[in-house]
């Protein structure tokens, strides 16, 4: 793993967080 | 070496497992209506941001079996990028909640009830909390924050945050009304500050047991000094050459005072050498430390090592003080008597001031070892390379016979690690046979 990769790597991360989010807000309001 | 894609992708994966606890326990079970789109999304982002929150501890709790795959230097890049996703997902919680249901300010405000008081001060502490957390880490060096100072504080803050979280669910219990669910988001709670226990207390009372004694002190070139430390009634650790340990120099193990130095002896020599260049304001006073003194390493870590398929041998490139961990792999192969061919690219302020000039130089006598020492400013007379390293530098001076089965291991500032590894991989040299490692990572 090289350093360059951490930021691409966190922010990939983050965005499936907030897919998560959006999933759970999709299941709960339905 | 650092490991393969598959140890990685197993983390990572178990890593996002985590972070969705919280959400999948909320979903499950008995749950309540749900209260709009916008309103359900935001709670989802407050339960990551506080999962993430939670696993941040683990990222710094040098597990010595998690590091290897990685390196502790992307570990540590991690939860500083990570930290500051986590502070953005906690702050967007409450913001839309407020745009959704301006209602929601009323937690905000401390009048009206004791109970009213405590809510708006443990929110309005919380968001005072982080914004220090993320300002003192951020801006550490501009606010001139000591480092044991900020160290303590980032513990003590963060464990604050986890700990409000954590009320915070239970008092608003949306999702919280079962006690299963409550269990999960203790442990949860309970793992963040067991972590944090086991690195702050448990790990230095295990130092304790194997001290070591500072036996010299050499001043080197460029305001750096090595020292020589020696196992004290014990046999002291092996490393392999490239890692390093988190060295406290003092009589207390709880010194708050650690920091991270690259092992730069043979890995084959009796006693351990660090070299320590005055860059903060530890490495400042490290020529004033005695012989006498007691050192506790905390090591070894790091994944900066020369791979058993370095058959071919490997070219450094090193920026200032990150010659020390190639510093401690090239005295290792010296007494080893290896026969691979090795290239050094060493950038340095100025010719005068580098460190291991002429260990260096005797030792490409008695190593395969082409030495290209890159100084920014040429002396008179000086015919080699000079200037700030470029990608045409590197071009010229890098070995050009199957520069594809070579490894490389590159450590200096991040300019030059990122300007080394983008010509390497434009050179069609494959990510597995780079290996860089930052040191200014505490």
């Amino acid at each position: 793993m090289r350093h360059i990769h951490t930021r691409r790597l966190v922010l990939a991360t983050a965005a499936l967080f907030v897919g998560f989010a959006w999933l759970f807000s999709l299941v709960r309001s339905a | 070496m650092r490991n393969s894609t598959g140890e990685l992708l197993l983390w990572l994966g178990a890593y996002i497992a985590v972070i969705a606890v919280p959400l999948a326990v909320a979903a499950a079970g008995e749950v309540p209506p749900g209260r709009g789109a916008w309103l359900e999304f935001a709670v989802a982002l407050g339960f990551i941001g506080f999962a993430m929150m939670v696993l941040q501890f683990a990222l710094t709790a040098r597990f010595r079996w998690v590091a290897p795959s990685f390196g502790l230097d992307t570990l540590l890049q991690f939860h500083r990028e990570a930290g500051l996703v986590s502070f953005v997902m906690v702050l967007t919680h409450p913001l839309i909640l407020f745009v959704v249901d301006p209602e929601y300010l009323e937690y905000l405000n401390p009048f009206g009830s004791f109970t009213f008081f405590v809510r708006a001060a443990a929110l309005w502490a919380v968001l005072g909390a982080l914004v220090l957390l993320i300002g003192s880490t951020v801006w550490r060096t501009q606010l001139q924050l000591r480092y044991e100072w900020w160290r303590t504080s980032h513990a003590a803050l963060s464990t604050f945050v986890v700990f409000v979280g954590t009320v915070h669910m239970f008092r608003v219990g949306y999702y919280m009304s079962e006690p299963w669910k409550q269990a999960v988001i203790l442990g949860l709670t309970a793992f963040a500050v067991g972590l944090l226990g086991y690195t702050r207390g448990v790990r230095p009372l295990r130092l304790r047991r194997t001290p070591y004694k500072v036996v010299e002190v050499v001043p080197e070139a460029g305001q750096s000094w090595t020292m020589f430390v020696e196992p004290d009634g014990h046999p002291g650790l092996r490393f392999e050459p490239g890692q390093f340990a988190w060295v406290t120099f003092a009589e207390n193990p709880y010194s708050l005072e650690q920091h991270p130095f690259s092992f730069a002896s043979s890995a084959d020599s009796g006693r351990i050498g660090f070299t320590i260049k005055a860059l903060g304001d530890f490495s400042s006073r490290a020529g004033t430390i005695q012989p006498g003194t007691t050192a506790y390493l905390d090591g070894p870590y790091g994944a900066f090592t020369l791979d058993a398929g370095a058959t071919r041998g490997a070219v450094f490139v090193a920026g200032g003080v990150g010659i020390t961990p190639i510093m401690s792999i090239l005295r290792t192969l010296r007494d080893r008597s290896d026969g691979r061919s090795f290239t050094l690219v060493y950038a340095v302020g100025a010719l005068d001031t580098m460190v291991f000039r002429q260990e260096l130089e005797a030792m490409a006598t008695e190593l395969d070892l082409r030495l290209v020492f890159v100084p920014r400013k040429a002396p008179e007379g000086w015919a080699g390379e000079h200037g700030e390293l470029t990608r045409e530098m590197l071009a010229r001076v890098l070995p050009d016979d199957e520069p594809k089965v070579l490894r490389y291991l590159v450590c200096g500032p991040p300019g030059l690690m990122d300007l080394t590894e983008t010509f390497l991989r434009a050179q069609g040299i494959p990510g597995r046979h780079i290996n860089a490692e930052r040191f200014d990572i505490a």
